[in-house]
């Protein structure tokens, strides 16, 4: 099958955005990550393409059931991963009991003797990032098992944040942005602090010139995207859901989590 | 992104007792024991790793049972990509 659904083309090349900084560090995806940001900088998109982004195994099961439960037919499509990375309203046009089928299809085989504890974090649950990381991920389970500060950086990193440009030199970005805060009970957005981003490395990057003001997303250590009002709005919007339902069960735990 | 992986510890930083060298899929990486400050970890042992964090202690067999799972996992996927993905013989819009 052939197509020339520009939604598709772009689809991708967004989804490399944020895909890269984690596929950087070896957490996920090919091994092949400077061709994944090499094709963001020239602005191809072709096969090659495609299969570097499909080989994220993460993310596939929240774009696919999109695409097959929304009508628009490739997982790829732009407004697909914009749902995924940042947030719109596709998400809310998944079923609930579709989302919690694909959840379990895709992931109990692999996350074991967490499942019950997870299943019981599903209800509610939309295909947004931010599950993946404060759902599917562990790290939330080890925020209180343990004093360390690494799952609370983890958690912070590797959800999408936004922040404010304040400053730009060479291949690097100061943005001001909203630290994830761990109280010993909840989490919060703590106040904004200033972070410093990567741009580019050796010229290869991810957006065009910025300009101090404008606002941006981020994952790990890298600028993603510049974000529109709309794109800001979602995303700090479905950041918020999910975190509230983070909150809503710690505070309050179903029996999987209490008996261990 | 990912979700855990199994991989094997093939050396302990002796000046950096959180640090090992841990084989996954063949290649040899650094990983950071310090979540699991409960176990007493030596070369050989199987720990399931994430984020560049061991986090939890696995048998040989549940290592075993977990690569199954996500060689059988990629491999679902694949067939899912060739019936369905677009792209194998697209044209450029332009």
């Amino acid at each position: 099958m052939v197509t020339t659904d520009i939604g598709v083309w772009s689809g991708l090349q967004l989804f490399s955005r944020y895909a890269y900084p984690p596929n950087e560090r070896g957490y996920c995806g090919p091994a092949d990550h400077r061709s994944l940001l090499e094709y963001r900088t020239a602005g191809t998109t072709d096969g090659g393409l495609a299969q570097l982004a499909r080989a994220f195994t993460g993310p596939w099961p929240y774009l696919k059931l999109m695409s097959d439960r929304i009508g628009i037919g490739d997982p790829f499509h732009h407004k697909i991963v914009e749902a995924y990375w940042v947030g719109n309203e596709l998400l809310d046009r998944v079923g609930a009991l579709d989302f919690g089928n694909t959840i379990e299809a895709r992931f109990k085989s692999r996350v074991g003797s967490k499942w019950p504890g997870m299943a019981e974090a599903i209800p509610g649950g939309i295909p947004h990032h931010s599950f993946h990381v404060f759902v599917t991920y562990p790290w939330v389970g080890l925020l209180t098992e343990s004093d360390r500060g690494e799952p609370l950086h983890i958690l912070d990193q590797c959800r999408i944040r936004w922040g404010q440009v304040e400053s730009v030199a060479g291949d690097q970005a100061v943005v001001r942005s909203r630290p994830l805060t761990w109280n010993g009970k909840e989490l919060a957005l703590g106040a904004p602090r200033l972070e410093t981003a990567t741009l580019s490395i050796g010229g290869l990057g991810f957006t065009d010139p910025l300009e101090p003001g404008e606002w941006v997303s981020l994952h790990w250590t890298w600028i993603c995207d510049r974000l529109t009002p709309r794109q800001l709005k979602s995303l700090r919007h479905y950041s918020a859901r999910q975190l509230d339902m983070t909150n809503r069960d710690l505070a309050h735990p179903g029996p999987a989590m209490v008996l261990g | 992104m990912c979700l855990g992986v199994p991989g094997q510890i093939v050396d302990l930083d002796t000046d950096h007792p959180d640090l090992a060298m841990v084989e996954v899929s063949g290649v040899a990486r650094p990983i950071n024991l310090g979540l699991l400050t409960s176990e007493t970890l030596e070369v050989g042992d199987w720990i399931m790793i994430h984020m560049g964090f061991a986090l939890e202690r696995m048998t040989a067999e549940e290592a075993t049972e977990a690569v199954d799972v996500l060689r059988n996992l990629g491999q679902g996927e694949e067939d899912d990509l060739m019936f369905t993905h677009p792209l194998a013989e697209a044209e450029p819009p332009w």
